[in-house]
């Protein structure tokens, strides 16, 4: 067999030359993503310069810049600060407050009932091949007036595991290559939200979650084991490629001789086998145990849609064990119970103020819930709940709501913005106005949580989409 | 000549005064302040009062006395002995809501007859009611409290205050109902056409309450919550004269052309959060016709919510407060008495921590009939 490589060897080389020198594609120059339609060239959206003057520009909550400006230049925020002077051709808008647009972490806009309620999804089933782009978009129009710029849905609420969620920016044509901003964004499951189900069914599906949870840790084991041995293989491998170029011609009269003597004693000659050639197996293809070791290891969120304590308090004990595990509670009706274990571990917390009225078997009142858990310092993110397509439109007005009912003001803005960019790995691009990132804007008549305040008007990707 | 005049005209002034106010007191004019023993006057000075009407008096005062708005405005004069009060927030008068379900279940609906024209809300009215007190924490001081609209007339409805127990007003209003819930299978009439025929027949024949209905003497508040009840609705109060307000109608907004005409105003509820976009929208259109209209109490936070939204949506401000209290209590058919601030009606006034339009404020304190009412810490 060592002998076949280097038989092989100049025809590799030979290949090698014939391919054809392809580097990386080159990267057009006004590239981002939102801004450029397959087709349409970039001057013309060269042209959308934007500078938008506000008397308060909220840079993130806590931040706050009077009479200052943002320079808006292909789809992202080229500059902000007091002073900026309108380049050439620049389209100047004049707002009272400008601040990041909001993003719902916990949404259904695209997803039809049939794939929310899907039972058969595993870990690797991609909500983005169930979202439709035409699918709601009343109510995304409507979102988008409200200040809703971007949000994250994922399917198969009732199966075991959901699927794969997506992050999906609320673009108004109903282009889903452009929306869709992360494709993985996140694992979704939900535990204890089957009907009929008693208190050890429910815990149960703790155990299957850590199950799944241990079948994702158990493939990246192999798959490190495997790369290990493969590693090692192919060191003993060309170790003995070298061995055997010094002893080669050595090597073949002495196998010369072993067949003669074989043949004329009239025995088969068989082959030593080397542990050379023992190439370790890969492990077989396994997408979803795939995804399972990403979020072990703290590559995706795991966000677990839990209500009630029973669970709660065994998730959050089973998931001690899982050190790198980035947990995302969402709902968490009976948090209150937790907000120490929560507000220590960091793990934040999707509350969804729009359940009231729903039959969920129990008493809630998630806008005190919310209150509460800020003060008790849990991060807080605000959602509609993936469940209510309509209820999207109404996160900034139920945010004001909480405020009014003792949220803290910063604490409501960063559950809306800052926190669910981060938590979903979009930091770096969404959730607050600083240089560098996606102008996902908002054009607001007065502060964001008060009664009054109109949405005059929306940029997303640098681009006005509303009203 | 002066020095003796002046003597008696001050004394003559002096007795005038009292006779000015005599009234408000109860008293016989003439008589010395000394001898009726009566209650001082209570001066509340605010940066904000908000009259009801959309106006607002800025540092200004209002004075009440016996249970009266005696004067309001950016400079009041201070009656010997009144005293004052500063209230570093926004005063406003007392909201007045057009409609209710105040009434416990029991009381607001009677299965066995579906015509009840007699039937007095008001001989069931308790001043223990839970819900009052919720009413009266959001701002509420006057509610009319009316039955349930499963009945096509249901009752006489009567306007109540939220705190101390009186009836400002016993039978303010005939109840009709032509709603789906009236017109249902199992109790006559069970069609829109017979609940209108049944109606047109009690108007025709003039007996009892519907004497004064049929001349426009007494308002009625028909529920009416589809278009086409609306429609028939307004139809049927053209052909008979009917005044007062249509109930519900949550697409009111959109069907403005049919009710300009029509004497009718509009008792809508505030559009709380999950409020459809399309509803929403038809408020905001209401809010910016020239129809009367008024809001009707679910819950409290219902209330705070719809008003957001409502200014969200681009109505107005003024309306809005227009429509929480002057209207409100126009289309109660209590004008005058309460829902605008000024002289001679009732001492029905709320003190803010803040805006009340805004989510945080709360209620400091509620004057009812000028007695106080503290609000709670929630």
């Amino acid at each position: 067999m060592p002998i076949a490589l280097l038989l092989a060897a100049p025809s590799l080389l030979l290949g090698v030359l014939a391919t054809p020198f392809a580097g990386p594609p080159p990267v057009p120059a006004l590239a981002a993503p939102g801004s450029v339609h397959p087709g349409v060239g970039p001057e013309e959206e060269a042209e959308q310069v934007l500078l938008v003057r506000a008397r308060r520009v909220i840079v993130r909550p806590g931040t706050v810049l009077e009479n200052a400006a943002v320079l808006v230049q292909d789809g992202r925020i080229a500059a902000v600060g007091v002073g900026l002077e309108a380049p050439d051709g620049a389209k100047v808008l004049d707002t009272e407050v400008l601040c990041a647009g909001f993003i719902d972490p916990w949404s259904r806009l695209g997803v039809d009932p049939g794939s929310l309620s899907d039972r058969t999804t595993t870990a690797s089933t991609s909500s983005v091949d169930a979202l439709d782009p035409f699918l709601h978009e009343l109510q995304r129009h409507q979102a988008l007036r409200s200040g809703v710029t971007s949000v994250r849905v994922h399917i198969g609420r009732l199966g075991r595991i959901g699927g794969l969620g997506a992050f999906v920016r609320n673009l108004p044509e109903s282009d889903l290559e452009q929306a869709v901003l992360v494709e993985d964004a996140a694992l979704t499951t939900a535990l204890g939200v089957q009907p009929g189900q008693d208190v050890f069914q429910r815990l149960e599906e703790v155990d299957r979650l850590i199950v799944e949870l241990e079948r994702g840790r158990r493939h990246r084991e192999e798959a490190l084991k495997y790369r290990d041995d493969l590693a090692a293989w192919q060191k003993a491998i060309a170790e003995s490629e070298a061995e055997l170029e010094r002893e080669f011609r050595r090597a073949k009269r002495e196998r010369d001789r072993e067949i003669e003597q074989a043949k004329e004693r009239g025995r088969e000659f068989r082959e030593k086998r080397y542990r050379e050639d023992n190439k370790p197996r890969q492990p077989r293809f396994d997408p979803d145990g795939e995804v399972l070791a990403r979020v072990v290891h703290g590559e995706l969120p795991l966000i677990v849609e839990v209500d009630r304590a029973q669970e709660l308090r065994a998730l959050l004990a089973r998931t001690e064990a899982y050190p790198r595990l980035r947990l995302v509670i969402a709902g968490a009706t009976d948090a209150r119970l937790f907000s120490e274990d929560l507000a220590r571990r960091r793990i934040p917390v999707i509350v969804v103020p729009a359940r009231r009225g729903q039959t969920a078997g129990f008493d809630h009142d998630e806008l005190s819930l919310a209150v509460d858990l800020a003060e008790a310092g849990v991060p807080l993110l605000l959602g509609s709940g993936g469940m209510d397509p309509d209820w999207v439109r109404e996160l900034p007005l139920l945010a004001g709501i909480a405020v009014g009912r003792g949220l803290d003001p910063d604490a409501a803005l960063a559950a809306l913005t800052t926190l669910p960019a981060r938590v979903l790995d979009l930091g770096h691009r969404l959730g607050s106005v600083e240089r560098g990132k996606d102008a996902d804007l908002l054009l607001l008549s007065g502060d964001p949580f008060a009664a009054g305040t109109r949405v005059e008007r929306v940029l997303v990707a640098g681009r006005p989409v509303a009203p | 000549m002066l020095s003796l005049l002046t003597p008696v005209a001050l004394f003559a002034a002096y007795v005038a005064a009292p006779a000015a106010l005599a009234p408000a007191l109860g008293g016989e004019p003439g008589l010395a302040p000394q001898a009726r023993q009566a209650p001082p006057a209570l001066v509340v000075r605010a940066p904000k009062i908000h009259l009801g009407d959309g106006r607002v008096v800025e540092g200004g005062a209002l004075v009440v006395s016996g249970g009266k708005v005696q004067a309001v405005g950016a400079d009041v004069a201070v009656p010997q002995g009144a005293r004052v009060l500063e209230h570093d927030g926004p005063v406003t008068a007392g909201f007045v809501l057009a409609h209710s379900h105040l009434v416990p279940r029991g009381e607001a609906f009677d299965a066995t007859r579906t015509a009840l024209p007699e039937a007095r809300l008001a001989t069931a009215f308790r001043a223990s009611w839970p819900d009052l007190e919720d009413a009266l924490h959001a701002g509420v001081t006057s509610v009319v409290i009316a039955p349930t609209p499963q009945n096509v007339v249901g009752g006489q409805a009567a306007v109540v205050k939220t705190a101390g127990g009186r009836v400002l007003e016993p039978a303010s209003h005939l109840t009709l109902s032509l709603s789906r819930l009236a017109a249902d299978d199992t109790r006559p009439p069970t069609s829109y056409a017979g609940l209108v025929r049944e109606i047109e027949r009690h108007l025709a024949g003039r007996q009892g309450v519907f004497a004064r209905v049929a001349e426009g003497k007494l308002p009625v508040l028909v529920t009416a919550n589809d278009r086409h009840e609306v429609v028939r609705a307004v139809e049927l109060a053209g052909r008979t004269g009917l005044v007062g307000a249509i109930v519900g109608a949550p697409l009111a907004g959109e069907l403005l052309d049919v009710l300009a005409p029509s004497k009718l105003g509009v008792v809508i509820d505030a559009p709380g959060a999950g409020t459809s976009q399309r509803v929403r929208e038809a408020h905001v259109a209401l809010a910016r016709s020239e129809i009367p209209f008024a809001l009707r109490w679910s819950e409290a936070e219902n209330l705070r919510t719809g008003l957001a939204a409502l200014l969200r949506g681009g109505a107005e401000r003024a309306r809005l407060e227009r429509a929480l209290m002057a209207d409100g209590a126009r289309l109660a058919g209590v004008a005058g008495k309460v829902g605008l601030l000024e002289r001679g009606a009732d001492a029905d006034f709320v003190l803010w921590s803040g805006d009340p339009f805004e989510f945080g404020s709360r209620v400091v304190a509620v004057y009812i009939d000028g007695q106080r009412i503290e609000g709670d810490k929630r």
